[in-house]
């Protein structure tokens, strides 16, 4: 099939699911009523004789809302796992398994409990994007330490040490200060309940340029992901783009999980999934996986939602729940085409 | 084109060359040869500016460390021994990532018209052309070795430093890729450093010989000027009556 004619069924993918994740919930909208709202909201055509207020409400305050904050997590999250994986040349590595995500929230944590606020509204993005930062130089300087060619199994047992040393902290975090334990375990398990608009408008701004940024480095990936002699000898400054790309897609990932918890897997899932679609090429690999991801995720929040109705389920354990096997098959699957 | 003085390098506190000196003009194919740990592709790794070294590599006039990696690439490639496929980029698009160093810093920009017809020219040069639309994972290992020679070509370089390029060649492939490298170098514009395993290769295809024992040039001039026991030396047994030993079942044919 041509690259166009996929790119399009998948953008009507992403429309048709939007809409279907703001109708569903539970009070059931139909998606012609949705997208009369929306319409409505938007350019300021007729309501539908069958809308009624209540559900004006529920769409346009809450449901877009959440809807369109799980597509951006999600494609922030894939674009920054695509990256991390072309650039350390290794499947397996993506800011969850590289423990970015539990620097964050170990930071995440710290305000919550200490109700800190530095920067207003952006001091959970902020503080997510440079403990994201942070955790991703220590894991690759502990690993290049260990191993010079940093191999798959390195970096992520690196970065498995340290999530569970951070994890630990969090542990330690939530024994010391019991009242605040509450919203430090959900924000751990994530959800997309209850955004702002305002927060929905900073995610989407600075994953923007996030994905933008590394869209600009796309050729440098593609380089990259012959590993770093042969990108040495094409004339890529390699250490400097190296670093350059996964500082940037380390802030994708904190900026991405700062108002909505810690969400794994969609990050190592979608950009394998792009990679068998759309191929490796990062000047299409990165927006396809970005559309992708939120493609994931914002079917993974509508499972989460109707799955065990009228109970919602954390969206990092459904992530979880369909990632977890599927890292396993991506790791015996190498393993047996190494041996 | 080439000057190295008392180049000294090797890996954590291990040092494998121990002090190489070589002066080599545009227009002269070298060969290195030497036995398994002699530094062969270390200096290949000093010369490509990989390697942090004691000494001076000096490239058309400039200090190879003090250059950075896109102005080095500008004059020399490398074709490494293997080439890892983590990710199945196509052949035509691993060909097209030579082209770097020329192509416009924006990425958004279709690149000109004159880089594909380059990548299709260095794609025929290597016989490769016919794999262009195929995925470098579902590639024998021989094809690999010609597409990365492509990528290496692709960068229009004065120098190609190859690493064992015969590896996973059968021997026609060689054959073509040798005389290839010759002509290549006839212009008198273009240089040839290639390290060696097959001792025969080194004789029949390059005007210049580098032995390389322990660390230490043992021998470097024209090929034809090699003697028994310069060979005998640097390998540590008989290689000429080996080599004649070989031969002569050839000749039995």
């Amino acid at each position: 099939m041509k690259l166009k004619i996929k790119i399009i069924i998948t953008l009507i993918l992403v429309v048709l699911l939007i809409i279907l994740g703001i109708g569903i919930g539970s009070v059931f909208i139909p998606p012609g009523d949705v997208i009369s709202i929306i319409s409505h909201k938007l350019f300021d055509t007729k309501l539908s004789s069958t809308v009624s207020v209540p559900e004006i409400s529920i769409v346009w305050n809450i449901r877009t809302v959440r809807t369109l904050m799980a597509f951006i997590v999600g494609a922030a999250l894939s674009a920054s796992g695509s990256a991390m994986q072309s650039v350390l040349q290794n499947p397996l590595a993506s800011s969850y398994t590289l423990g970015v995500s539990s620097g964050a929230s170990v930071a995440a944590s710290i305000c919550i409990i200490g109700g800190f606020s530095f920067f207003g509204i952006l001091t959970l993005p902020i503080l997510g994007m440079l403990c994201g930062i942070i955790t991703v130089f220590l894991v690759v300087a502990v690993s290049t330490t260990l191993d010079q060619h940093i191999s798959n199994i390195t970096i992520v047992l690196v970065g498995m040490v340290m999530s569970l040393f951070l994890n630990a902290i969090m542990s330690v975090l939530s024994a010391l200060f019991k009242d605040k334990i509450q919203r430090i375990v959900l924000w751990q398990m994530g959800s997309f309940a209850g955004n702002q608009p305002i927060e929905l408008v900073i995610v989407t701004v600075l994953s923007l340029i996030g994905i933008f940024c590394l869209c600009v480095k796309s050729r440098e990936m593609d380089i990259l992901s012959f590993g770093e002699e042969q990108a040495f000898s094409i004339g890529v400054d390699v250490k400097k783009s190296k670093w350059i790309i996964l500082m940037i897609a380390a802030s994708l990932t904190g900026v991405a999980i700062s108002f909505v918890g810690i969400i794994g897997f969609i990050d190592l899932i979608a950009p394998h999934v792009t990679r068998k679609i759309f191929g490796v090429g990062h000047n299409i690999l990165i927006p396809m996986s970005a559309i992708l991801g939120g493609l994931f995720m914002v079917g993974c929040d509508i499972c989460s939602r109707i799955l065990t109705n009228p109970i919602e389920l954390p969206i990092g354990a459904v992530t979880a729940l369909i990632g977890a096997p599927f890292f396993l098959y991506i790791f015996f699957k190498k393993d047996r085409r190494a041996e | 084109m080439l000057k190295i003085k008392n180049l000294k390098t090797g890996y954590d506190n291990h040092l494998v060359l121990k002090g190489i000196n070589l002066d080599l003009s545009i227009g002269e194919n070298l060969c290195i040869l030497g036995s398994n740990g002699s530094g062969k592709t270390t200096l290949l790794k000093a010369m490509s500016g990989i390697l942090k070294y004691e000494g001076t590599i000096s490239l058309f006039g400039k200090e190879v460390n003090r250059q950075k990696s896109i102005d080095i690439s500008k004059k020399v490639a490398r074709l490494s021994q293997t080439t890892n496929v983590y990710f199945p980029h196509t052949v035509y698009d691993t060909v097209m990532l030579g082209r770097y160093n020329k192509l416009s810093k924006n990425v958004f920009e279709r690149p000109a018209q004159i880089h594909y017809e380059y990548v299709d020219y260095c794609l025929k040069v290597v016989g490769a052309y016919d794999l262009r639309e195929r995925r470098i994972n579902q590639l024998s290992g021989g094809q690999l070795q010609k597409v990365m020679m492509a990528r290496a070509l692709a960068q229009e370089p004065k120098i190609i430093l190859l690493d064992e390029p015969s590896n996973h060649l059968d021997l026609k492939s060689q054959m073509e890729l040798f005389t290839f490298l010759t002509e290549w170098t006839h212009d008198k514009n273009h240089s040839v450093i290639a390290v060696l395993h097959d001792v025969m290769q080194g004789l029949k295809f390059f005007d210049r010989t580098l032995l390389l024992h322990d660390g230490i040039v043992h021998f470097d001039g024209r090929t034809e000027d090699i003697r028994t026991e310069h060979l005998k030396t640097t390998y540590g047994f008989d290689v000429v009556s080996y080599l004649k030993d070989l031969n002569s079942k050839l000749d039995s044919l």
